[in-house]
């Protein structure tokens, strides 16, 4: 098997806040173009984790990662890496939609308006098709110059995914993408991750088995500080082969 | 039986007390229109454009007011920059206790009292602008304008500091996560995010510049003129509440004297009233 062909590899990865180690010695390969969703206990560092990719732990006092972190083929934690154009690469979407005090069509066009101002007369069009990816671009055509927080909040989230689309990352970042959402709502999302993975890799944190299931090829869970199992989302669903692993699933029953 | 009688005496202890201060805040500026309303209704444009004050024979408060306006563009010109900068670094680069101590020294200053600062402005500050500019002496609307800088340096400071740094969390990591640089998540998000406040910060400041009397009264020089030219910041001036200092102790609370510096205090009052309500208005309004 080509390792080259995995757009996010850990290996050997220790991840510490401070001399606190949040994982010890973890390796693992996401599958490309496919939903990774990763589970496990709240406070294991699922977060920790996620924000590793792309880099956005470094804002927080006393992080520090050792071993290799491969994403789209460079070691992202070496000297020379430039995070922000990592960062346009790796998308991420929070758990909380966030969208900024401005008007919808600022709002796609926030990050690339400023790292990208040569592109400008694209920036129609890219927010087309941004938008449409997202499946709001029926909604909102007409009313590109409302305020972003006149939007509901599913469609706040699906507007902050199509801002974080249109830099054209090839790896999403997902962090509990719908826990602050209504059950329609989350659908939508849920929707748009199946319809994603063929261009994107997807890593998404979710705390929701039946998410999990619905939209992941494959499922670590985490816990203690390791990666305790890994393997196709249904075997590790089903039928997990850790304890650890069951006793969570059960937990939800 | 005597529980309900002891909150009814409460209840109505209370309310009088209260109605007594908001009556004194009314009285106050009842008292003020009462005083000084008249003169201005009377004496009009001649009051307000009048270059000069002579007492029992004629009263212009130009040069108070300019000299007010004056001291106080200045001072924002001085302190606002500098001010920002230090709001900047001490939001964005210190870590939570520094700043709480940067914080801490700000509003110490800012409780300083007036006079203590006009003792430091006669002491030092208007012999450096003699000295440097080589005047006769220091005492110009350039020192005032200075000292006044400095007095509302950490207004200005620690309340702008308040409204950067209290861009949500949520806004800087979304905009980092699409690649922005700190230095282009405080330009795009925390200053547009902070401008109310600072907005705010700045007209309360300007409210505190030109109600302050004895600072500003000790290094202006007192001359009631416009300067000849009007630029020249290197003349002695008079600014509305450095003049009510000066002369109220003059007049005897009666007579025409007294209702023209009454007419100046309420011009100085809804000036200070204006301000601070607006700045209070768009601090408190941008934090919901």
């Amino acid at each position: 098997m080509n390792e080259n062909q995995f757009d996010i590899r850990i290996e050997n990865t220790s991840l510490y806040y401070g001399s606190a180690s949040v994982f010890k010695q973890i390796t693992h390969y996401f599958a490309s173009k496919a939903v990774t969703s990763v589970i496990g206990p709240s406070g294991t560092g699922k977060s920790t984790l996620l924000r590793t990719f792309n880099r956005m732990n470094d804002r927080i006092e006393g992080f520090r990662a050792t071993g290799d972190v491969w994403v789209g083929g460079q070691n992202i934690y070496e000297e020379d890496i430039d995070v922000y154009a990592l960062r346009q690469s790796v998308g991420i979407v929070f758990q909380k939609p966030c969208v900024f005090p401005k008007s919808i069509y600022e709002n796609v066009i926030f990050g690339i308006k400023r790292l990208q101002p040569e592109r400008k007369k694209e920036f129609a069009d890219l927010t087309e098709q941004a938008l449409r990816k997202v499946s709001l671009w029926t909604e909102v055509k007409d009313r590109l110059n409302e305020p972003g927080l006149s939007l509901s909040q599913g469609q706040q989230q699906r507007l902050a995914l199509a801002r974080t689309l249109i830099s054209k990352p090839d790896i999403l970042l997902m962090d509990e993408p719908t826990s602050s959402l209504d059950p329609r709502s989350a659908r939508a999302i849920e929707d748009l991750i199946l319809s994603l993975k063929e261009n994107h890799t997807i890593v998404l944190v979710t705390h929701n088995i039946g998410q999990a299931k619905r939209v992941s090829d494959e499922t670590i869970f985490v816990c203690n500080g390791e990666i305790c199992e890994s393997g196709p989302a249904e075997k590790l669903l089903e039928n997990p082969c850790c304890q650890e692993t069951r006793d969570y699933l059960n937990q939800g029953r | 039986m005597s529980r309900f009688a002891d909150i009814d005496f409460f209840h109505w202890a209370t309310f009088a007390m209260a109605l007594l201060s908001m009556t004194l805040g009314v009285g106050i500026v009842a008292y003020l229109f009462w005083e000084g309303g008249p003169f201005i209704w009377n004496h009009g444009a001649q009051f307000l454009m009048g270059l000069d004050w002579f007492p029992d024979e004629e009263y212009g408060a130009a040069p108070m007011i300019f000299g007010s306006a004056a001291v106080t563009f200045l001072a924002l010109v001085f302190s606002t920059p500098l001010a920002l900068a230090s709001a900047i670094y001490t939001s964005e680069f210190l870590d939570p206790r520094q700043r709480l101590t940067v914080k801490g020294i700000m509003e110490i200053l800012a409780g300083v009292p007036g006079i203590v600062y006009g003792l430091l402005g006669v002491s030092l500050l208007s012999v450096w602008i003699r000295d440097v500019f080589n005047l006769v002496d220091g005492y110009t609307l350039l020192s005032a304008s200075f000292l006044l800088a400095i007095m509302i340096l950490p207004t200005i400071m620690t309340l702008s500091e308040d409204a950067i740094h209290s861009t949500p969390a949520e806004y800087r990591q979304a905009a980092s996560g699409l690649g922005l640089s700190k230095m282009e998540i405080l330009f795009s998000v925390a200053l547009p995010h902070a401008t109310p406040g600072i907005a705010g910060a700045i007209l309360l400041a300007i409210g505190r510049a030109m109600g302050e009397t004895i600072a500003v009264m000790l290094v202006i020089g007192g001359l009631d003129r416009v300067p000849e030219p009007w630029y020249d910041v290197f003349s002695s001036g008079q600014s509305i509440a450095s003049k009510l200092g000066r002369e109220a102790a003059e007049t005897l609370g009666f007579g025409e004297h007294w209702s023209a510096l009454m007419a100046l205090a309420l011009i100085l009052f809804f000036l200070v009233m204006f301000l601070t309500a607006f700045g209070n208005w768009l601090i408190k309004g941008f934090r919901k």
